[in-house]
């Protein structure tokens, strides 16, 4: 497998491009503002400079800024939570969304909008999606986790808990059809994606993402060692079912905040592992924040090509990152028959 | 020097027992090999007695103390156990899965010690395996593969190390390879236990022998008085002939 020369240089140009893409993502929109002015805009808030137009201000601190920090925060945090998820079931394609951890997530999420919880504060909605994508994750584990080495147990494991996730939350939403309040709050949620994003949601997914990025980069030497097999794991000193119950709640965490901010966002958890993994290898001291700063680039990316593609309209994100990775899923689908 | 005792050891999983009764002492210092059918409990008693897995009666000592009582890291600077058919799912280089042997001596946030470099050093010496060290693991052969496992277990400077099947699914050069590896280990004053399903390999190249059959070790010591044509008849069903090469060595041949 081809690597990069060298990992600081690859680590220096990927954080050249996050910040690149940050900037632009935060001037180009339904109105672009120069990137001066948009830098501009971003000092002052820091240094005492001239104040900047109040209409661009407005647009950038309180629209586009926002925004943006929770499209990098969920891209992360999918990225990392992928990561953990295929060195704990030894499976290339385990992610988020394709073993239903992600439906686990939303239906948690649906729950707590049905219940109105979100009135009362805004962490009910995190909460409940943690707590979904928890036992979601939990569930799939149990079950048959001797199996999940081999593809297809897992992929239709992934398949089963995914439609039966899928029809409980689809029951919430039908019984809570009747208080039209609650049922428009959902499906606005639903379709949610990354529009009106505002700095509550980055005040939920920044810290989440962000403590979750440092609990895995804490066991890094043990999600190398488990990808050999528990037996190895074990003799080896590892406290294998202490880890990896550690291991799975963080993913649930990161799972959960993402799904909390953002809704179903597929594909991000597969994708980018596995680009990431071509560059600087399996080891996942470097695995983990190269995957979350591709993963937050990505997003980042995407999500300019959601708001730009079809200006003034924007184009659903999940939409985007389904085209790009269900093609993705079915290369790696193929090539892991091939070897 | 390492003292590995089993006393009265039993291991029952799913109503079946699987080792029944076991006392032995492994010899320290020697290679020993563990012969027996398929299935009649040869991994799980490897697995015992590197205290992966617990016995549901009797006890392992491990240099006089009570093997469940230590802890999972100081387990792993004393005993290493190699499995069989390591998954290799992802492209580790050599050297990143030999330094995975120190993971017992690092703490958390510390970077390498110079002992640490030393130790993963020497075990790849010892292997053979220097000028595979930036290689993917993906891309090695089977044998070459088996030798990067064991340098792991080196790496942790255990004194016991207990292979399962170390010789399976390798063609004969490779097995000899790996065998003599063993033996310069020796030298080291290591200690080997490995299972197999290849009596002359096991005569050849070990100085004891345990024979399980139905959970029960019926027969141990060194090769020559442990494989004879009564139990082997007893164990493995075969008749047996032995045949002298011409430089004077006897190897087993087996009929029905």
């Amino acid at each position: 497998m081809p690597r990069f020369p060298s990992i600081p240089l690859f680590f220096c140009i990927s954080i050249l491009i996050f910040i690149s893409v940050l900037l632009l993502s935060i001037a180009i929109g339904s109105t672009d503002i120069p990137l001066l002015t948009t830098l501009h805009i971003l000092t002052a808030k820091i240094l005492p400079l001239t104040p900047p137009p109040l209409a661009q201000d407005i647009v950038i601190w309180s629209i586009r800024v926002p925004r943006v920090l929770v499209a990098a925060a969920v891209g992360a945090g999918l990225a990392v939570a992928g990561v953990q998820m295929q060195g704990l079931f030894h499976n290339p394609l385990a992610s988020p969304e394709i073993i239903g951890t992600s439906a686990g997530g939303v239906l948690g999420a649906v729950i707590a909008l049905a219940w109105g919880l979100p009135h009362y504060s805004i962490f009910y909605l995190p909460i409940f999606s943690f707590l979904g994508a928890f036992l979601a994750l939990l569930l799939i584990y149990s079950t048959a986790y001797h199996h999940f080495q081999h593809l297809t147990t897992l992929l239709l494991a992934g398949v089963a808990l995914n439609a039966l996730l899928g029809a409980v939350t689809s029951y919430v939403i039908s019984v809570s059809w009747t208080d039209h309040e609650v049922a428009r709050e959902i499906l606005f949620w639903l379709m949610g994606g990354l529009e009106n994003r505002l700095w509550l949601h980055v005040i939920i997914v920044l810290p989440t993402v962000f403590t979750g990025i440092l609990i895995a980069l804490f066991y890094n030497r043990e999600l190398d060692i488990l990808l050999l097999g528990n037996d190895t794991a074990q003799t080896l000193g590892v406290q294998v079912t202490r880890v990896k119950t550690h291991l799975l709640a963080n993913i649930a965490l990161l799972t959960g905040a993402a799904v909390a901010v953002s809704g179903m966002i597929g594909f991000v958890g597969l994708i980018i592992p596995h680009i990431t993994r071509m560059f600087v290898g399996a080891s996942h001291r470097f695995l983990i924040p190269a995957s979350a700063l591709s993963g937050a680039t990505f997003l980042l990316l995407v999500d300019l090509l959601a708001r730009t593609l079809h200006r003034p309209q924007e184009i659903r994100l999940g939409i985007l990152t389904a085209f790009i990775g269900a093609p993705f899923f079915i290369y790696l689908l193929l090539k892991q028959r091939h070897d | 020097m390492i003292e590995l005792t089993a006393q009265n050891l039993s291991f029952r999983r799913a109503n079946h027992w699987i080792i029944r009764q076991a006392n032995f002492t492994v010899p320290s210092g020697a290679i020993t090999a563990l012969l027996g059918i398929n299935g009649v409990g040869k991994t799980t008693l490897l697995k015992l007695l590197a205290g992966l897995w617990q016995p549901t009666h009797g006890n392992i000592w491990l240099n006089q103390q009570l093997l469940q009582t230590l802890s999972r890291r100081t387990l792993a600077t004393h005993l290493s156990f190699v499995a069989h058919n390591v998954p290799a799912p992802f492209a580790f280089t050599v050297q990143e899965a030999v330094w995975m042997g120190r993971y017992p001596y690092q703490h958390k946030w510390q970077a390498a010690t110079e002992q640490d470099r030393q130790a993963v050093f020497t075990a790849m010496q010892q292997t053979d395996i220097l000028h595979l060290r930036s290689r993917d693991l993906t891309t090695l052969s089977n044998g070459e593969r088996q030798r990067v496992w064991i340098a792991r277990s080196l790496a942790t400077e255990a004194d016991m190390i207990l292979l399962d099947e170390p010789t399976a699914n390798l063609d004969i050069a490779h097995s000899l390879e790996i065998m003599q590896l063993c033996q310069n280990l020796l030298q080291q004053g290591k200690t080997v236990i490995f299972s197999t399903h290849d009596l002359n390999l096991a005569a050849q190249y070990s100085q004891n022998l345990y024979v399980l059959q139905r959970g029960e070790v019926v027969a141990m010591g060194a090769p020559n008085a442990v494989l004879t044509d009564a139990l082997l008849r007893q164990v493995f069903d075969v008749k047996v002939e032995r045949l002298l090469t011409s430089s004077g060595k006897e190897i087993l041949w087996f009929g029905r």
